[in-house]
């Protein structure tokens, strides 16, 4: 699957997820998106660190809401007031409201969560347009600067406390902190030296091989901006309602167009991996 | 992968759309609506409470298994206009001329017109979101109250008894929107006893730049939500409907959440043997 169909794909998951507050096409967009990276995921991506995260992310989400929107009918607990900020009464309004926030969070992480996942970090910089292929790439490269620094952060520490090193005060980490940015500095230049060196920026970003462009990826691209637009089309017409549970908790009201809109976001779920 | 093996993987999908449509078929078929009698097959309850406490009900009759909440209001004639608040659908601005002119439907200070929900009889709730994405069943009620914003916020007159009696009293109203009327508008009884009698006010066209829904509306309590093709293809559903028939969108959204899960299940077991 080509990742300009993939980024097409990922760009109308993100704009159902977020333009909605109905928890129900939320809920179908991340179903989707997971039937993607199972059906699609590259060997040895396992999502499991991601799930993890956006687990963690979704859970920060319903907490937030629940301690600090004292909002609804149903009270579950009161907290003494004198707790600044989540003192008073935590609902159960809140608590769904905080649920069907996290979900939303989840879905729109899950959405964009293929690029990286589907596609290879090359794969990625290759379907830029042609305008933006230079910028990609620099700020790709710099990216990869993260984690090497922070690699090179632990091997100067231990090198220092093989020495005797160690960190009593804060005057002791200039220590190991200015070794750290010499090294960053020279691993930039280094970079800088080998992209120039391989013409980076004398022309037009050549490739090694061209990514095909196959009759699966124009209907998964197709499918996915029309059902899109059809989605924005309907909530902004009001046609599908969004959610909101304040002050008495209901249930949220189901639109079929726009449920089969999100679910049309599976199709590219249906065809597995070569 | 045989045919044996792929068939029973296809058969995870098929069978979580089944449990779907199954669980959607349980949840539907649990309430049935009380009034069943005249010529519609469903009949809402609208009660107003005005600022200085005059009450209207209205028993408002329609074809179909719901009706919208500004349906209902639009169907019994009163004049009414409404501003838009984005997903949280239409709030109601002014009813019956109350307030006579206003600078916004919900002022942070000052009185606004509060909504309730009661339904298949129960008590008054306050309502969730705005009228126009409200929906109601046989038997349930829609409720309007001015609220002061000061003092205590009590609900509207109970809407108990309105439809049965003016559905015990015969009426003109051929087109099935029985009425009841206003205790302090000198047009009927108390709501509870409901008179077949037309509500007291007359439409007129409201002087706010928002949205004037009410003036577009029929003179009196006369339409049925059927007869109204602007909502014919309105189509939602809310997921914890009281109706007595099975819905189609609740039973759309079951099979494809079902078809989604039993897919998941197939490509976690495809996986796991790729690897």
């Amino acid at each position: 699957m080509s990742t300009r169909a993939l980024a097409a794909w990922s760009a109308s998951g993100l704009v159902i997820a977020l333009s909605t507050s109905n928890p129900i096409y939320r809920a179908v967009v991340l179903l989707c998106a997971l039937n993607l990276l199972l059906a699609r995921g590259r060997r040895g991506s396992g999502p499991r660190l991601l799930l993890a995260g956006i687990g963690i992310a979704a859970l920060v989400a319903t907490l937030v809401t629940l301690l600090l929107s004292h909002t609804g009918a149903h009270v579950l607990l009161r907290l003494p007031g004198a707790i600044p900020a989540i003192g008073g009464p935590l609902t159960l309004e809140a608590l769904v409201f905080g649920l069907s926030t996290g979900l939303g969070i989840a879905a729109a992480m899950l959405a964009v969560a293929p690029l990286t996942l589907v596609s290879q970090p090359d794969e990625l910089v290759d379907a830029l347009p042609p305008a933006l292929a230079r910028t990609g790439a620099a700020i790709g490269a710099a990216l990869n600067l993260i984690p090497g620094t922070v690699r090179s952060a632990a091997e100067i520490r231990d090198a220092q406390r093989m020495r005797g090193w160690r960190a009593r005060r804060v005057v002791d980490w200039p220590a190991v902190a200015v070794p750290v940015v010499l090294t960053a500095i020279e691993g930039s230049l280094t970079l800088a030296e080998a992209m120039e060196s391989r013409a980076y920026g004398a022309a037009v970003r050549t490739h090694f091989g061209v990514e095909a462009w196959t009759g699966f990826d124009t209907l998964v691209s197709a499918t996915a901006l029309l059902a899109a637009a059809a989605f924005l089309g309907l909530t902004l017409s009001g046609a599908a309602p969004g959610w909101f549970p304040f002050p008495g908790l209901t249930a949220p009201a189901v639109s079929v167009p726009a449920v089969l809109c999100c679910a049309l976001l599976v199709l590219p779920s249906l065809r597995m991996r070569p | 992968m045989s045919a044996a093996r792929l068939g029973r993987l296809l058969a995870i999908p098929l069978l979580g759309a089944v449990l779907g449509l199954g669980g959607g078929a349980v949840h539907l078929a649990t309430a049935a609506a009380p009034c069943a009698a005249s010529t519609y097959t469903g009949h809402v309850t609208l009660v107003v409470e005005h600022g200085g406490g005059r009450v209207i009900g209205l028993c408002i009759g329609f074809d179909g298994s719901s009706i919208g909440g500004e349906e209902v209001l639009q169907a019994s004639g009163l004049e009414y206009a409404t501003g838009g608040y984005g997903s949280l659908g239409e709030a109601v601005c002014q009813i019956d001329d109350e307030p006579a002119a206003y600078s916004s439907c919900l002022p942070s200070s000052g009185p606004y017109w509060a909504v309730f929900v009661a339904r298949a009889g129960g008590a008054w709730e306050d309502a969730a979101s705005g009228i126009s994405t409200l929906t109601f069943a046989s038997g349930d009620a829609e409720g309007f109250r001015y609220d002061p914003q000061d003092g205590p916020d009590p609900p509207p007159a109970s809407p108990a008894g309105i439809c049965a009696a003016a559905l015990a009293t015969p009426t003109s109203d051929a087109t099935g929107a029985g009425s009841g009327s206003g205790s302090g508008g000198g047009a009927g009884s108390e709501p509870a006893t409901g008179s077949a009698t037309e509500p007291a006010s007359t439409p007129v066209a409201p002087s706010s730049a928002m949205s004037q829904a009410g003036a577009t509306g029929p003179p009196s309590g006369a339409i049925a939500a059927g007869d109204d093709p602007q909502r014919a293809g309105a189509g939602t559903t809310p997921l914890a409907t009281t109706g007595s028939e099975l819905s189609p969108p609740l039973l759309v959204l079951a099979a494809v959440i079902g078809v989604l899960a039993g897919l998941l299940v197939v490509q976690l077991v495809l996986r796991r043997r790729r690897t």
